[in-house]
């Protein structure tokens, strides 16, 4: 015999807060919780992770959004991370052999910019002292007995071959095609007249001593290039002696400095050279520097292009004046460019620039040597973004290229600086789902991301926890700035708390749906002067957010109320009956009643799913119909072939639907037009069935409960009507107070059920029925009608091809 | 108020590279004194002459042999030497806002002098030489001629180039230019007192003047190859009367 279900009582519809319980007035006596409630599995799991000293044990720390995983997760790391030393800094400077590709120096936490200063100091220095030195009497002595010996050295060489020259009766003619020795006669050039008038022994003499004379003026000319290569660089030498003592002092102060960092001390070097080399840099005039406001002397000459070469690039600064330990940093937009730094470029004249000073850090720089925290579904959108993170964490190293670079979309003459060495804790912060799909189809996440901190949801509510979130809300309310909550507020917080976990016996650990209720009801407080939160305020927080969001809600019911959608909620109908569905917009949902109707005939055994037909039926409702289906098939008449044809749909629906929670009401439905007996249309059933008929649980119960309750009391609550769920869902209602109360004054009812037996006798009035051992259902039990009908059904189709048989065996032969 | 009469400055040069080396000073005194630039390139006859000769060649800057030289060759140089003379002038005058001709003469170099006309104009020979030290400014005065316009331009010029000034005098004119240089707030260790053409040429040979000034009438009493091979530098011929 099927047991029968006894409807709720009110108690049992919504968890119960009482404010007595608390030993305080205002949250403001608590002491704030400090941390999270029942994420101890989440919260160790970031502790281990971010203890550990081994790269690939980086963490993703997955949860729903409102959790506080991200928040758990910045304060854990911080905690740990100011245990941990910090960091070196790292610079870039330029590689004077190959400037293309600048190197990386790093320095003791904090030094960076020290070592910064003493570069622009020794460009200053150097800058003020060298024009300095080259106008001293000392250089100016020095360089004009140089001058003068070279000089001097020329004109007398000059002047001897003039001279003897002329004492040989010759003179210089100066040619558009060069220098002609010319033989001269009384002060004038010899004409070739009287060339010719000479005799052969004077022409002979004439031509001899023009010979020489022409070899000698070659040789003259012919030195002059080399004495001046020679005098150029006496001059050279003489400026390099100068400037070295200058470049020696300078270098020499940043080396007593930095020197014991070998590679710093390599490039200090290095710029010893390559000061020597462009020295003239030094004496390049600079044409504003008279025009200035202020002397000369402070002029900032390291700013000057001729001398970004010796400049310091920081790219991180960990002073220790300002950190207490390695870094927690937070990139909030994770681009490719955001991760790993980027190379600025400048438009010059139609072409693009770069230079080492224009590197500029990305986040896995500041982050070096401490933790690096991520919204993983921003970094999966970047392009690039996400394979470059992994290459960093696993080459250990943060290369600077860009997206076109990779891309080969550029090829403009670009840098190659030397990676940095990177050290880093990273933390994908993420839903559960991005985790997953990571985790099947990246090969390299779960190699680099071995620890996963997963957010619980909810936590079960016990005395000891509804105190601890007592705690938890007085520690919102403070760091949201909002009144104290009263008892009742707290009370009420977590009955809404319950709610938002859709389960009595939990509570929710949502902190951002938590904090915009407070928040919320914080403001209503306000409007009416009060001191603290009181137990009405979170009712118009809740309330008020309910109405803002439920025009369409209303638009529903209407429809409803003014008989434009057709539901019964009285009488009964053959084959009709009314289901739950819930709607979903946004973060709000709200239940409606549909109505379902069943058709049978006889057939060959096909239950057609009028949704599914016109593929407005998603899978899992598809599911629940085969499902009721194979139950039909396999509990009646199993000794005859299924003769059915049914239909069953979803009236006046015109909107996909999906999800099984209505395949019980299906198959009340079904049962109904088998059996020909009607169900009541004061009831509204929601609930999913198995194969053996088991009524199993279903989500939305409490907005299906309350969409039906307020279209009955739209038409007057007649202490009839009421709601079927599943047994299985009695833990998880939490009702409104409307409807806890209509359920205490006794007209409404919420009837749980375990079985299609229980469901069917309820809406029709009439035993189910029980198969006895003679394999028959009781008569006139639903079941037997049902069976009854099936077995007619497949007496009157084996009739029916019986005479169709005769039929053809009477008709003519053709003889052969 | 009157302005002051046009001053004649005559650049004559055998050779593109002579006349590069005057175009300086030339621009520089016609725009200090109201002048207007006269560029002569000469096709010295001597110089044709001696390329009309059969065993005639030139040895070029670099100290090389150009063998078989002809007065067709030679008057070709001519033309493109005065081609570039020409282009030069017109940049450097041009951008000094001073007029300026050119043409090709020929005739003899030596005799250019005789092409100035009123006092106060110039004749610049240009001479072209490698300098590895600046040099100074050499006047050299002599007891025939009034000093004092051929100072004033030589104290412009070295003003101008901040160079060091010489004043090469004999010592009978010593008290007279002391006195100018006097009322000119000058010192008088810018003179050296020097007596006759051969010391004056001696003098010269030693120093490494960028310029040299002197009257029409000292230029015929020493010999404008002579003195040029001494100076090796531009020599200004000042008419003074």
């Amino acid at each position: 015999m099927t047991r029968k279900p006894i409807p709720l009582k009110a108690s049992k519809l919504c968890p119960v807060c009482n404010p007595k319980n608390f030993k305080f007035k205002t949250t403001d006596e608590l002491a704030p919780l400090d941390g999270l409630i029942g994420q101890d599995r989440a919260l160790d799991a970031i502790r281990m992770s971010a203890k550990i000293d081994h790269h690939d044990f980086n963490m993703y720390v997955m949860g729903v959004q409102g959790s506080g995983r991200r928040s758990a997760a910045r304060e854990l790391l911080s905690d740990e991370a100011g245990e941990k030393p910090i960091p070196e800094d790292w610079v870039y400077v330029n590689n004077f052999q190959n400037s293309h590709k600048p190197k990386a120096l790093s320095l003791p936490p904090g030094e960076a910019t020290g070592f910064k200063s003493a570069m622009e100091s020794l460009v200053d220095d150097i800058a003020n002292d060298i024009p300095a030195v080259f106008e001293t009497e000392d250089y100016q002595m020095q360089r004009g007995s140089i001058e003068q010996t070279y000089s001097e050295e020329h004109e007398q060489t000059f002047n001897n071959f003039i001279k003897k020259a002329h004492d040989k009766g010759l003179a210089i003619l100066r040619t558009p095609m060069g220098f002609a020795v010319a033989t001269m006669r009384n002060g004038e050039i010899l004409t070739p007249e009287q060339y010719d008038k000479l005799s052969t022994k004077e022409r002979q003499l004439v031509d001899e001593a023009v010979s020489i004379a022409e070899q000698e003026l070659k040789d003259v000319l012919k030195a002059f290039p080399k004495r001046q290569k020679a005098h150029r660089r006496e001059i050279e030498e003489l400026n390099a002696s100068m400037a070295k003592q200058i470049v020696d002092v300078s270098i020499d102060e940043v080396l007593a400095k930095f020197g014991d960092l070998k590679l710093v001390a390599s490039y200090l070097e290095d710029a010893r050279i390559d000061l020597m080399e462009n020295i003239e840099l030094f004496l390049m005039i600079d044409p504003d520097a008279t025009t200035d406001a202020f002397p000369v002397a402070t002029t900032k000459h390291y700013a000057k292009p001729q001398f970004l070469r010796y400049a310091v690039n920081i790219m991180v600064s960990n002073s220790p004046d300002e950190m207490d330990g390695a870094p927690v940093v937070e990139e909030d937009l994770p681009t490719m460019a955001n991760l790993v730094g980027r190379i600025e470029h400048l438009s010059t004249m139609g072409a693009l620039v770069t230079d080492f000073t224009m590197i500029k850090p990305g986040a896995l720089h500041r982050a070096n040597g401490g933790n690096l925290i991520i919204e993983a579904r921003q970094v999966l959108s970047e392009p690039l973004a996400w394979e470059t993170l992994k290459n960093c964490l696993k080459t250990g190293m943060i290369p600077i290229t860009s997206a076109g670079e990779r891309l080969g979309l550029i090829s403009t003459t670009s840098l190659e600086p030397d990676p940095i060495p990177l050290s880093v804790r990273v933390a994908l912060i993420g839903e559960r789902r991005l985790y997953f799909l990571l985790a099947a189809l990246d090969p390299d996440f779960e190699t680099l991301f071995k620890v996963q901190a997963d957010f619980d949801d909810e936590v079960v509510l016990t005395k000891k926890t509804t105190q601890l979130y007592a705690r938890l809300l007085g520690a919102i309310a403070k760091r949201e700035g909002l009144k104290a909550l009263s008892s009742d507020a707290v009370a009420r917080m977590i009955q809404e708390s319950a709610r938002l976990a859709e389960d009595a016996e939990r509570l929710s650990l949502n902190i951002d749906l938590l904090s915009n209720i407070m928040r919320e009801a914080d403001f209503w407080a306000s409007e009416i002067g009060q001191k603290h939160i009181r137990e009405t305020d979170i009712e118009k927080a809740i309330f008020e957010a309910d109405r803002r969001a439920n025009r369409i809600k209303g638009l529903s019911q209407e429809a409803i109320t003014r008989e434009i959608l057709l539901i019964d909620t009285d009488g009964k109908k053959i084959g009709q009956i009314n289901a739950l569905s819930v709607i979903g917009m946004g973060s709000y949902r709200f239940g409606r009643p549909s109505r379902i109707t069943a058709r049978v005939r006889m057939g060959s055994g096909k239950l057609i799913d009028i949704e599914r037909e016109v593929e407005l039926g998603g899978p899992l409702h598809s599911k629940g119909v085969m499902i009721l289906a194979s139950y039909l098939a396999t509990n009646y008449a199993l000794d005859v072939p299924m003769s059915l044809w049914a239909s069953i749909v979803f009236e006046q629906s015109y909107g996909g639907i999906d999800g099984d929670s209505a395949s019980a009401a299906e198959l009340f439905a079904l049962l109904s037009a088998l059996s020909g007996l009607p169900i009541s249309q004061s009831f509204a059933v929601t609930g999913s069935v198995n194969q053996f008929g088991e009524i199993q649980a279903i989500g939305g119960v409490n907005e299906k409960i309350e969409g039906f309750f307020d279209i009955c009391v739209s038409r007057q609550l007649s202490g009839q009507h009421g709601v079927i769920i599943p047994k299985a869902n009695t833990k998880h209602l939490v009702l409104r107070r409307r409807v806890v109360d209509a359920v205490e004054q006794g007209k409404f009812n919420i009837i749980p059920i375990e079985t299609i037996d229980q469901g069917i006798e309820l809406l029709t009035g009439r035993k189910a029925g029980n198969r006895s051992k003679k394999g028959l259902f009781p008569k006139d039990t639903i079941n037997r009608l049902v069976e009854d009908k099936l077995r007619s059904f497949a007496n009157t189709r084996r009739a029916f091809a019986t005479e169709k048989d005769d039929e053809d065996s009477s008709l003519p032969r053709e003889s052969s | 108020m009157k302005r002051p009469p046009v001053r004649r400055i005559i650049i004559g040069a055998t050779c593109f590279i002579d006349a590069n080396a005057a175009i300086p000073i030339a621009v520089q005194l016609a725009s200090q004194s109201n002048g207007e630039i006269e560029g002569l390139l000469v096709e010295d006859e001597a110089i044709l002459d001696y390329a009309a000769s059969p065993s005639a060649r030139v040895v070029n800057l670099k100290g090389s042999s150009i063998e078989r030289v002809t007065q067709g060759k030679m008057l070709d140089a001519f033309r493109r030497d005065a081609s570039a003379f020409k282009k030069m002038l017109s940049a450097s005058a041009g951008d000094a806002f001073v007029t300026w001709t050119f043409q090709s003469w020929r005739g003899q170099f030596t005799s250019l002098i005789d092409r100035t006309t009123n006092a106060g104009d110039m004749v610049l020979f240009g001479y072209s030489r490698a300098k590895l030290s600046p040099g100074e400014i050499i006047v050299v005065c002599d007891d025939v001629t009034a000093p004092e316009a051929l100072i004033n331009v030589a104290v412009k010029i070295a003003a101008e180039r901040r160079l060091p000034l010489v004043i090469l005098l004999p010592p009978s004119i010593n008290e007279t230019v002391a006195k100018y240089l006097n009322r000119m707030n000058m010192d008088q260790s810018h003179i050296s007192i020097v007596s006759g053409a051969d010391e004056v040429l001696e003098y010269l040979s030693k120093r490494s003047p960028i310029a040299v000034l002197l009257s029409k009438s000292r230029l015929l009493d020493m010999g404008l190859r002579i003195l040029m091979d001494a100076a090796r530098c531009p020599v200004i011929v000042m008419k003074t009367d």
